[in-house]
């Protein structure tokens, strides 16, 4: 299928309730359409109508043949929730893992929530208006320092990771029981502000929570973000 | 899940911490790489294919 560039179009998805299960996706300005198979048992049962453009387009046909394959080789019931619940993060930095982001998130977290850390994992729509806001009011060179790294996994630990109802908080035993924080980890266990460090491994990683320095501030199933603060340095804030 | 990210936010760095900032860099790098290979590890130990 072939689209314009920087035009807009509205599709219709449609689950359809025939026998063959197949998932209709039409641009009604183009009048094309793609057929997708057994995928209807995976949507909402009722038409809904999207407005997107062609990244949002891009990015539906990607995730497509994803999920068709997963429920191909297992029950779609249960893996309705969850497959969306793993590739829409609900968290602070729904925009994408960026440097950019993170620096948005610490920035609101530090102007605005500074008194209550739990504050950030309120509804998704007051953030979205409080993201919205601060982006405005923001000054883009008076953002906080960020780095961002990321690193390929195998294809084995992914499938791993994702066989867990939360990864991020695999993701985080990992971190803070790594032999590479190891060394960070005995130095930190001894100052009079540490938290429990014991038992790290079994840990949930519960909102408020603290390990060592840091203080759980925002979870979901894909992203998990700690603070931390020390009055020693003078009040210096960080977020991992 | 392809990949796995870490990130660092500080509220300011002091001036001087500033040219330690490529040496945090690096520091956070191999943190990650210590994160990817337990990561990588219990996954084999748990026998995924």
């Amino acid at each position: 299928m072939r689209l314009r560039s920087s035009s807009f179009f509205v599709f219709v998805i449609l689950a359809t309730s025939s026998p063959a299960h197949q998932l209709t996706i039409a641009a009604p300005c183009t009048g094309k359409q793609i057929v997708f198979p057994s995928l209807a048992l995976c949507l909402p049962t009722r038409p809904r109508l999207f407005c997107a453009n062609q990244t949002h387009l891009t990015y539906i046909v990607k995730m497509v043949p994803t999920i068709a394959s997963r429920c191909a080789t297992s029950p779609c019931q249960p893996i309705n929730a969850a497959i969306r619940r793993r590739y829409v993060s609900s968290g602070a930095l729904g925009g994408g893992f960026s440097k950019h982001n993170l620096a948005f998130f610490a920035a609101r977290h530090w102007t605005k929530h500074a008194d209550d850390p739990t504050a950030v994992s309120s509804s998704q729509q007051s953030e979205r208006r409080r993201r919205r806001r601060i982006q405005d009011e923001v000054d883009e060179d008076e953002l906080p320092y960020a780095d961002m790294f990321h690193q390929q996994i195998s294809p084995n630990a992914s499938k791993w990771l994702r066989s867990h109802p939360s990864p991020s908080v695999v993701l985080a035993r990992a971190f803070f029981s790594s032999d590479a924080f190891a060394p960070e980890r005995t130095i930190l266990s001894l100052g009079p502000n540490s938290g429990p460090s014991q038992a790290m491994s079994d840990s949930s990683f519960n909102i408020g929570e603290t390990h060592l320095l840091w203080t759980v501030t925002v979870k979901s199933p894909l992203e998990m973000i700690l603070t931390w603060e020390l009055e020693s340095l003078g009040r210096l804030k960080g977020a991992t | 899940m392809r990949r796995v990210y870490q990130g660092n936010a500080l509220d300011r760095v002091p001036q001087w911490a500033v040219p330690l900032i490529p040496l945090h860099e690096r520091y956070a790098e191999y943190l990650l790489q210590g994160l990817v290979s337990e990561i990588e590890f219990a996954a084999l130990k748990s026998g995924a294919t």
